[in-house]
């Protein structure tokens, strides 16, 4: 008559299998959703990045205009037809005595650039930045 | 007969002054100022204010020339302010301190050498819309007014109270000992509205209250009420201006000639300081080549589009001033992301 503990090794290591399998699942999952993060991350970045890239074209735009006239513009700084970036520049009012300038002759105008960055799969950073620019206040 | 021409010398000079003095004010622009005003229930409307001597000032409707206000030291005028005996030329200027598109301060220099400081009461009868009073009294004995308009600069240093500096040069065309002055005077009151009891009870600013600049080091003591600048025979015949804290400023040095024009130095104070710029020999007046019209004054000119220029041009008339250009550049002020993450 066999004893009854014959088979207790074969238990133990399915149950030893079963539990790694299923660490070998989480850390598999992990991996997956980590790259998705960092992809995500990644695009969110360069979306961020470019948002930023379209304040900056807006600024050196606005000191070299001769008005205070607003504009919208789509921007493609990179190859990636994917990405893109919209730069909105609205004018929002003007100070008619700017702090140290002859009031009547010069007013502070304000601005504000609303730029958007696009990068792939629909990832996109919106960033407002308030403006001041002293201008004659007989320029259009 | 020699001496009869010795005893009749100063009055036949200082008749001539004054045929020179009308001679040379003849040259200058009459240009009225523009203004947005709403006087009495009728709608807001753009105007014209004018000076001259009788009335002292007067509004007039921009479109159909009626009168709408009228101000004087003699009964006749809408408003009588007792001390306004002396005429107004082209000192004048309109500010609107409340940034609503109608104008409600007005800074007037008169002929015998008074800054006026008036508030409009937007909406008030003609009889009431200023209330106002002499701000600063310069009289004198010189021949010394005011021809041309104050330039009026807000500043608000952080932690401290605005106040508006307020430049303005005195002239005495055909005069040569008139001595005159640059004066940079200080209202602490920018954006209160007084009424006619609070100008009652002003004391006008005097010479004696104003620090006196010369070209060498600041003087290192709490400005109050102002300062000024000795000129000598020099002739403030237009507005300076006021760029990033400086005010820059000219003077016609010669008189003005028959023809209507003069020759001009220009000059820069720091408002901070105060402190008068010199160049490298010490110099606080650089001179203008060559004459220019008498009516000459400071025009700002923006770059053309698409060029890499940052800065819009100051000339006085035709001569580049770099120390009034304007930085065109933008300044960040704010920043928000508008994205969730």
């Amino acid at each position: 008559m066999r004893p009854r503990t014959e088979g207790f090794a074969l238990l133990a290591v399915l149950a030893m299998l079963a539990v790694i399998a299923l660490y070998t699942i989480a850390t598999l999952r992990e991996a997956f959703f980590g790259t998705l993060l960092a992809g995500t991350r990644l695009r969110q970045q360069s979306a961020f990045v470019l948002a930023d890239l379209g304040i900056d074209g807006a600024l050196q735009d606005l000191a070299a205009a001769d008005s205070a006239a607003g504009y919208t513009r789509e921007l493609h700084p990179v190859v990636d037809p994917q990405q893109g970036v919209t730069v909105e520049l609205r004018p929002v009012g003007a100070d008619a005595l700017p702090a140290g300038f002859s009031a009547g002759r010069l007013v502070a105008r304000r601005f504000e650039i609303h730029s958007t960055g696009h990068a792939a799969r629909g990832a996109r950073s919106a960033q407002v930045q308030g403006v001041v620019r002293i201008m004659p206040a007989d320029a259009p | 007969m020699k001496l009869a021409l010795l005893l009749l010398m100063p009055v036949l000079m200082l008749a001539g002054a004054a045929a020179t003095a009308a001679e040379s004010i003849a040259c200058l622009p009459d240009t009225p100022v523009p203004l947005l005003v709403r006087i009495g229930t009728a709608p807001t409307r753009p105007a014209l204010l004018i000076g001259g001597s009788t009335p002292a000032l007067r509004v007039v409707d921009a479109a159909t020339g009626a009168l709408l206000w009228s101000a004087d030291g003699a009964d006749g005028a809408m408003q009588r302010f007792p001390a306004m005996t002396a005429p107004f030329a082209g000192s004048l200027i309109a500010l609107d301190t409340d940034n609503d598109g109608v104008q409600d301060r007005l800074y007037a220099g008169d002929m015998a050498g008074r800054l006026w400081r008036f508030d409009l009461h937007d909406g008030a009868p003609a009889t009431s819309w200023a209330s106002g009073a002499v701000f600063a009294d310069f009289s004198n004995d010189a021949g010394r007014g005011f021809l041309a308009p104050a330039d009026v600069s807000l500043m608000a240093p952080g932690g401290a109270a605005p106040w508006f500096n307020v430049a303005i040069g005195t002239a005495a065309p055909g005069r040569s000992g008139a001595n005159n002055r640059f004066y940079v005077l200080r209202d602490s009151a920018p954006f209160v509205a007084w009424d006619d009891a609070q100008y009652r009870a002003w004391q006008p600013v005097r010479e004696a209250d104003l620090l006196r600049i010369t070209a060498g080091t600041p003087a290192d003591v709490a400005i109050s009420a102002g300062w000024f600048v000795e000129l000598g025979s020099g002739d403030v015949l237009s507005a300076s201006l006021t760029v990033a804290g400086r005010v820059v400023f000219a003077v016609a040095e010669s008189g003005i000639t028959p023809g209507c024009r003069s020759a001009f130095t220009v000059a820069a104070l720091d408002l901070g300081s105060p402190r008068l710029t010199v160049d490298a020999t010490g110099n606080w007046r650089q001179p203008l080549s060559p004459e220019l019209a008498a009516s000459a004054s400071f025009t700002l000119t923006m770059p053309p589009a698409g060029t890499e220029a940052t800065s819009a041009r100051c000339a006085f008339g035709d001569t580049p001033v770099a120390a009034c250009d304007v930085d065109l550049r933008p300044h960040r002020t704010w920043w928000r992301r508008e994205d969730a993450e």
